[in-house]
């Protein structure tokens, strides 16, 4: 799986970190990248209230007797294809979006990519959260965790 | 493995189909009050023996809401995705290099929605359950066979339709419907 | 049920947790308590108060990692809130599972006892009765709970009521749900 892409976004749908392992997409302005951030921020919210289906209540981590997995995103925007790429979303509890764009693949490539937005979001917890000198919400700009999303992207590539 | 509804939307922004085969609670409903004039705004009759209803959505939010959703992920794909240009193909076809990175799908948790756009910025758009797979061809088909043969080769239909106007005609209906329930991905 | 959240505690915590000697972990948070003293000479309630803020801190962050570490999503109830806090958190970051008792009738309000306190493992608080008044050595303890509900949107008080350091039989932290921030839950969550 070729990662092209990955981008953080915060609770109000901000940019906060962006990086490109590989080349494949098109380069924009930074304007430009906020501005797709906070569309996909909102088309994430739409997508849920456009649902055919009605609602089902979520057993949780009682009912099912097992964690339910960490990716709080059972009605909005999930995954996205195109004849390019291929884009998938990661949402915390606490409302936090990790966006992954990688070339075009099979369906099955929806859990390798799960997994990958997993380790970052460790990546996250560990060397952002713990930065002291991080401020929540705002841009990372944290070195160690660079270094980190390298390694898990270099890995899955 | 379920196919919930099918929407067309026109290069004005306007829903000019609707066919929905099931709905287990309402989509958002129209705040919308006004009475309108003409009669192929309503919900069109279908023929018998067919579930679902037509064309009883188009001025919803939801018709709306989920224009606005494939509008600006097309936006997205079309900016952010570069399809490699290929030296070879451009000698033959001159007109490679402006092809353009399209959307083909998104999904959520609870549905995947399959779209299409033709080179007239008409939208194909097939509501289905997450894990039906790729229904590019489907839409292919309903453009080429069933759009074309019964709305555009029809004198007696528009092409360019004014605002609230929807195809109604009952053989594009039927055509849908033919087409649509004969997948194996259709419950 | 118990034995499934009690198995997933006690992996994590074994594998996926990288520990410390309890003793610096101790000293550090002695020393952090002591010198907060000093600095506000002896007035405990501004004590009190800057670590609840320390805590809070702590726990706005603190809560991605346990996120993280434990892949879970959100709770349906506030019970199984108060089952996640104490055989969950507590375990992975204190290696301790306090006990959840004293259920309000509305299901809003609840106590964690703690049977042992890594925080205050050898502490005696001072002599002069102010401080055995006045002093929640632990309340780093209550920001943490709080920072980190918060950020699941859940808006809770959280509050010492009892400290073996002060005499009483038991360390009891009460927690009352004060309202669900509805209109801050991420959209897409059913």
């Amino acid at each position: 799986m070729t990662i092209y892409s990955l981008y953080i976004l915060n609770k109000a749908g901000g940019l906060i970190y962006q990086t490109d392992p590989c080349p494949g997409l098109n380069k924009l302005s930074a304007n430009e990248y906020l501005v797709l951030a906070g569309t996909l921020h909102g088309v994430h919210a739409i997508a849920s209230r456009i649902s055919p289906t009605a609602p089902t209540p979520n057993t949780g981590f009682f009912g099912t007797g097992k964690a339910v997995a960490g990716n709080c995103n059972t009605s909005g925007l999930k995954s996205l294809e195109t004849d390019a790429f291929a884009m998938y979303v990661f949402q915390t509890v606490t409302g936090l979006k990790f966006v992954l764009v990688t070339a075009p693949g099979t369906r099955a490539q929806a859990d390798a990519a799960e997994l990958v937005l997993c380790r970052i979001y460790e990546c996250y917890a560990d060397y952002v959260m713990k930065n002291p000198y991080y401020s929540l919400d705002m841009p990372i700009r944290c070195d160690m965790f660079d270094e980190k999303v390298v390694e898990v992207t270099q890995v899955v590539v | 493995m379920t196919i919930y509804s099918f929407w067309m939307f026109d290069r004005h922004c306007n829903c000019i189909y609707t066919r929905e085969w099931t709905r287990s609670s309402p989509l958002v409903p129209s705040h919308s009050s006004h009475s309108s004039v003409s009669s192929t705004s309503s919900a069109t009759t279908l023929p018998a023996g067919a579930i679902g209803t037509v064309n009883a959505s188009n001025q919803n939010d939801s018709a709306k809401l989920l224009f606005g959703a494939l509008f600006s992920l097309r936006n997205i794909a079309n900016k952010l995705g570069t399809l490699p240009f290929n030296e070879d193909t451009s000698v033959t076809d001159p007109l490679a290099i402006h092809r353009k990175n399209s959307l083909k799908s998104f999904a959520t948790g609870k549905y995947r929605a399959h779209f299409m756009e033709t080179a007239l910025g008409l939208y194909f758009c097939i509501l289905s359950d997450p894990n039906v797979a790729d229904l590019q061809i489907v839409l292919k088909d309903l453009y080429a066979d069933v759009y074309v043969n019964h709305v555009v080769k029809n004198s007696a239909s528009d092409v360019d339709f004014p605002a609230e106007e929807v195809i109604g005609n009952e053989s594009f209906v039927r055509g849908v419907d033919q087409l649509i329930t004969a997948l194996p991905a259709f419950a | 049920m118990s034995k499934t959240i009690k198995a997933t505690a006690d992996d994590i915590w074994k594998n996926k947790v990288e520990k410390i000697n309890s003793e610096l972990f101790t000293l550090t948070y002695g020393s952090v308590v002591a010198q907060l003293c000093r600095d506000f000479h002896n007035d405990y309630v501004q004590v009190n108060a800057q670590l609840e803020r320390m805590g809070f801190n702590i726990g706005i962050r603190l809560i991605e990692d346990f996120l993280a570490r434990t892949g879970l999503g959100r709770c349906q109830s506030f019970k199984e809130t108060a089952e996640v806090v104490s055989k969950i958190g507590f375990k992975i970051f204190l290696n301790v599972v306090p006990l959840v008792t004293n259920w309000s009738g509305d299901g809003k309000q609840f106590s964690l006892v703690l049977e042992e306190n890594p925080l205050a493992e050898f502490v005696e608080l001072p002599q002069d009765d102010k401080a055995s008044r006045a002093l929640w050595y632990s309340n780093v303890l209550v920001g943490v709970l709080k920072g980190a509900l918060q950020m699941v949107q859940l808006e809770v008080d959280v509050a010492f009521v009892k400290d073996v350091l002060r005499g009483d039989d038991a360390t009891e932290i009460r927690l009352k749900l004060i309202k669900v921030l509805r209109d801050e839950v991420p959209a897409g969550e059913d």
